[in-house]
C-alpha cells in the first residue's frame, strides 16, 4: 500500500516537481468510492475497476483547473494549494458520508486463508501483493519502454526543449497527475477491506508516504518501491517487538538518511 | 531537477510608481509597528470575547515568527508547531513543578525551543524548498510522538492541566494575574509582550542579518558569491523563529492554564494557513492573517460544523489568485481592494 502511494506521489513529484499534499485525501476518496460501490453492487470488484478510472478523471480535472495556473511560479505554491485542497476534500467527504468509519468486506472469492507452510496469510493480502507487483512492473514498463514514457522522461530533463519540438507537454502533465491520483485511488480501494474507510485515513498515511519518498529519493522509481517495502517492514517489526517506537522509527530513519545522504537512498538529484 | 531554480518566493509585483508614500505607510517598519498597535486597540475595543482577543495576539506572534522563515527567508517550514508545543511544555512544566515566575518560565519557553530549532535546523537546512518542508515536518512528527509517549512527563494527549498562573512581578509591582476572572489586564500583558517581540522581529528583518536573509531568498547563489555564509544566516533565523514560536507557545500555556497535545503537523498547517492568509511580504500581514483565521473560526464554526471547507476554499483561492494574501491585497492593489470591499458591503446591505 505504502509502495503504491509513494509511487503515485513520486510520479507527480518526479515528472512535475509538485509535492502533492492532497495525495492522502485522494486515497481516502478512493476508499470511499469503493465503499459506495460496494453498498450499491454488493461486490468489491466493481470498485477495483471503476475507482482508478474515476480518480484518473478527477485527477485530470484538478490538474487542469487548479494546478496548471501555478506552473512557472515556485515549488511551494502547489504544495500550499494541495494542502488547502485537502481540507476541502476531507470536509466534503465528512459532509456527504459522515464522520464515522465505513467497512467493506473483502471479496468472497478471496475469503479464505492460505497456508504457506510456516505461516498463514489471508488470501486477500496475497492478492493485494500480487496486484501491486503487477501494477509496479506495468508502470515501470510504461515509463521506460513506451513512447509516452520517453517523452515524459525527456520532459523532466528540459520541458522547454520538448515544447520546441512541437509536443504539447501540458497534455502529458495532466496525464501524469491523473495517473498519480489513480494510483492513490487504487491504494484506497485495496485498503478499504483491510482497515475500512474513515475521513482521517489519508492524513496519517500521507506523512508516511512522504517519508518513503524522501528516504527513497525524490523522483526515483525503484527508490520509492524499495523504501516503501523497507519502511513498511520496519514498522511491522517494531510494532511487534517495541510498539512504543513504531511511530517514531520512520522519522528517525528519514532524518538519519537525510543527514548521511541528503539525496535519498536511490536519488540522483 | 535544478536546485539553482530556487526562484524568488515572492516576486514583488510592485510597479515603480507605487513605491511612494502609500507603500512606505503600509510596509515600513515603524508603520508596521503602528499597525500592530492599531490592531491591538481594535481587538480590545471590538472583539467581544477577551479570550479570543488574547488568542489572536498569541497566535499572531506565532504566525509572525513563521513568516520570518516563509516570507523573509523563503523557507516554508511545515513543522513550526514543534517549537510552539515545546515552548508551552517548557513554561507549563516549570510553572507546575518548580513554581518559577512569569519571566523565567517565558525565558525557558524561548530557550528550549531555540536549542531544538538550532539542532533541527542544522539538519533541515541541508536541503531547500520542498525537501526542507518535508524535513521540518518529519521533525515535528517525531517530536509529537516523543511528547505523546513520554506520558510520565507530558501526560500524553490528556495534556498538562492546572498550570498555575504566575503573578506579574516588575520592580515595585506584584500583580496577581487571572486570565479568566480578569482577562482585561491579562490581555494588556500579552499585548505588551507580543508587541515587544514583534518590534524585535522587525528589528531583525531590518538588520544587516535580515537583509542578507532576504538576499538569500532572492538568490542563494548570488548571496554566497558575495561572501555570505548563507547556511549560517538561515540557521540563525531558524533558531530565532523557533524561539519566538516557543514564546508564543509559553504565553498560550499560561493563558489557558493547560498544555494540550494535537498532532503537530495539523497545528503546523494551521499556522502556515495564517501566514498565507495574511500575506507573506510583511510581518504585520501574518498578525492580520492570525486574526482573520481565528475570527473566521470563531464565527463560522458556530454556524457551520464543516467550517474548514470554507476555510480550505478561501485558502485555495488565495494561493491560486492572490499569493500576497489579505495585507498584500491592501498594500499592492489598494484601489481594487477598496472597490471589492465596497461591492461586498453593497451586497451585504
Amino acid at each position: 500500500m505504502l509502495v503504491l502511494l509513494a509511487l503515485g506521489l513520486n510520479l507527480i513529484f518526479g515528472f512535475m516537481e509538485i509535492v502533492n499534499f492532497s495525495h492522502g485525501a485522494f486515497y481516502m476518496v478512493g476508499a470511499y468510492i469503493a465503499v459506495f460501490l460496494f453498498s450499491r453492487f454488493g461486490s468489491f470488484w466493481w470498485g477495483l475497476i471503476l475507482v482508478p478510472v474515476a480518480m484518473f478523471i478527477l485527477g485530470g480535472v484538478v490538474e487542469r483547473v487548479l494546478i496548471r495556473p501555478l506552473y512557472g511560479r515556485n515549488q511551494v505554491d502547489p504544495l500550499l494549494l494541495t494542502f488547502g485542497l485537502t481540507f476541502v476534500i476531507v470536509e466534503l467527504i465528512q459532509l456527504i458520508a459522515g464522520k464515522g468509519g465505513k467497512v467493506v468486506d473483502p471479496p468472497a472469492e478471496l475469503n479464505f486463508v492460505v497456508h504457506l507452510g510456516f505461516i498463514s496469510y489471508p488470501a486477500y493480502l496475497i492478492f493485494v501483493a500480487v496486484l501491486v507487483t503487477i501494477v509496479v512492473v506495468a508502470l515501470w514498463l510504461f515509463l521506460e519502454r513506451s513512447s509516452i514514457g520517453l517523452i515524459l522522461r525527456a520532459g523532466i530533463r528540459d520541458s522547454q526543449m520538448i515544447q520546441v519540438l512541437g509536443i504539447d507537454f501540458d497534455r502529458f502533465r495532466i496525464l501524469v497527475f491523473a495517473l498519480g491520483i489513480a494510483l492513490a485511488g487504487l491504494a484506497g480501494v485495496l485498503v478499504a477491506p483491510i482497515t475500512g474507510a474513515h475521513p482521517e485515513m489519508g492524513t496519517d498515511i500521507l506523512i508516511l508516504a512522504f517519508v518513503v519518498v524522501v528516504v527513497g529519493g525524490m523522483g526515483s522509481f525503484w527508490g520509492a518501491v524499495v523504501s516503501g517495502i523497507l519502511i513498511g517492514e520496519l514498522i511491522s517489526i517494531t510494532t511487534l517487538y517495541a510498539s512504543v517506537y513504531a511511530q517514531i522509527i520512520p522519522f528517525v530513519l528519514m532524518i538519519a538518511v537525510m543527514a548521511a545522504r541528503p539525496r535519498g537512498l536511490f536519488g540522483t538529484v | 531537477m535544478a536546485i539553482a531554480a530556487a526562484s524568488p518566493t515572492l516576486p514583488e509585483r510592485r510597479p515603480p510608481h507605487r513605491r511612494g508614500l502609500y507603500d512606505r505607510l503600509t510596509s515600513g517598519p515603524l508603520s508596521q509597528l503602528a499597525m500592530v498597535l492599531l490592531l491591538t486597540a481594535a481587538l480590545y475595543l471590538f472583539v467581544p470575547a477577551p479570550s479570543l482577543a488574547i488568542s489572536i495576539m498569541i497566535y499572531g506572534l506565532w504566525a509572525v515568527s513563521l513568516n520570518l522563515l516563509i516570507g523573509y527567508g523563503g523557507l516554508v517550514s511545515f513543522g513550526h508547531a514543534l517549537y510552539w508545543g515545546y515552548g508551552s511544555y517548557a513554561a507549563g512544566l516549570l510553572l507546575i513543578h518548580f513554581g518559577v515566575g512569569l519571566w523565567l518560565s517565558l525565558l525557558a519557553s524561548m530557550l528550549i525551543p531555540g536549542a531544538i530549532a538550532l539542532a533541527a535546523g542544522f539538519v533541515c537546512l541541508r536541503r531547500r524548498e520542498v525537501y526542507f518542508s518535508m524535513l521540518t515536518l518529519a521533525f515535528a512528527q517525531l517530536a509529537y510522538f516523543v511528547a505523546f509517549e513520554a506520558r510520565w512527563l507530558t501526560h500524553g494527549d490528556d495534556g498538562l492541566s492546572n498550570v498555575p498562573t504566575p503573578p506579574l512581578v516588575l520592580p515595585g509591582l506584584n500583580f496577581a494575574l487571572n486570565p479568566i476572572r480578569d482577562p482585561g489586564s491579562f490581555f494588556f500583558l500579552t499585548a505588551a509582550i507580543v508587541i515587544v517581540a514583534f518590534a524585535l522581529l522587525l528589528l531583525y528583518t531590518e538588520s544587516p542579518l535580515g537583509r542578507v536573509l532576504q538576499a538569500i531568498r532572492e538568490s542563494e547563489e548570488r548571496a554566497r558569491a558575495c561572501g555570505y555564509n548563507t547556511r549560517l544566516v538561515q540557521l540563525i533565523t531558524f533558531t530565532v523563529a523557533g524561539m519566538f514560536a516557543g514564546l508564543s507557545g509559553g504565553l498560550n500555556a499560561i493563558s489557558h492554564g493547560f498544555v494540550g497535545l494535537e498532532p503537530y503537523w495539523e497545528l503546523s498547517g494551521v499556522v502556515v494557513i495564517m501566514v498565507i492568509l495574511g500575506g507573506r511580504s510583511t510581518l504585520f500581514g501574518s498578525m492580520l492573517g492570525a486574526a482573520a483565521y481565528l475570527l473566521l473560526q470563531h464565527y463560522l464554526s458556530n454556524a457551520f460544523s464543516e467550517w474548514q471547507l470554507i476555510l480550505g476554499a478561501i485558502f485555495v483561492a488565495i494561493v491560486l489568485s492572490f499569493p500576497q494574501g489579505i495585507w498584500g491585497l491592501v498594500r499592492l492593489e489598494p484601489v481594487g481592494a477598496l472597490r471589492g470591499l465596497r461591492r461586498l458591503l453593497g451586497r451585504g446591505v
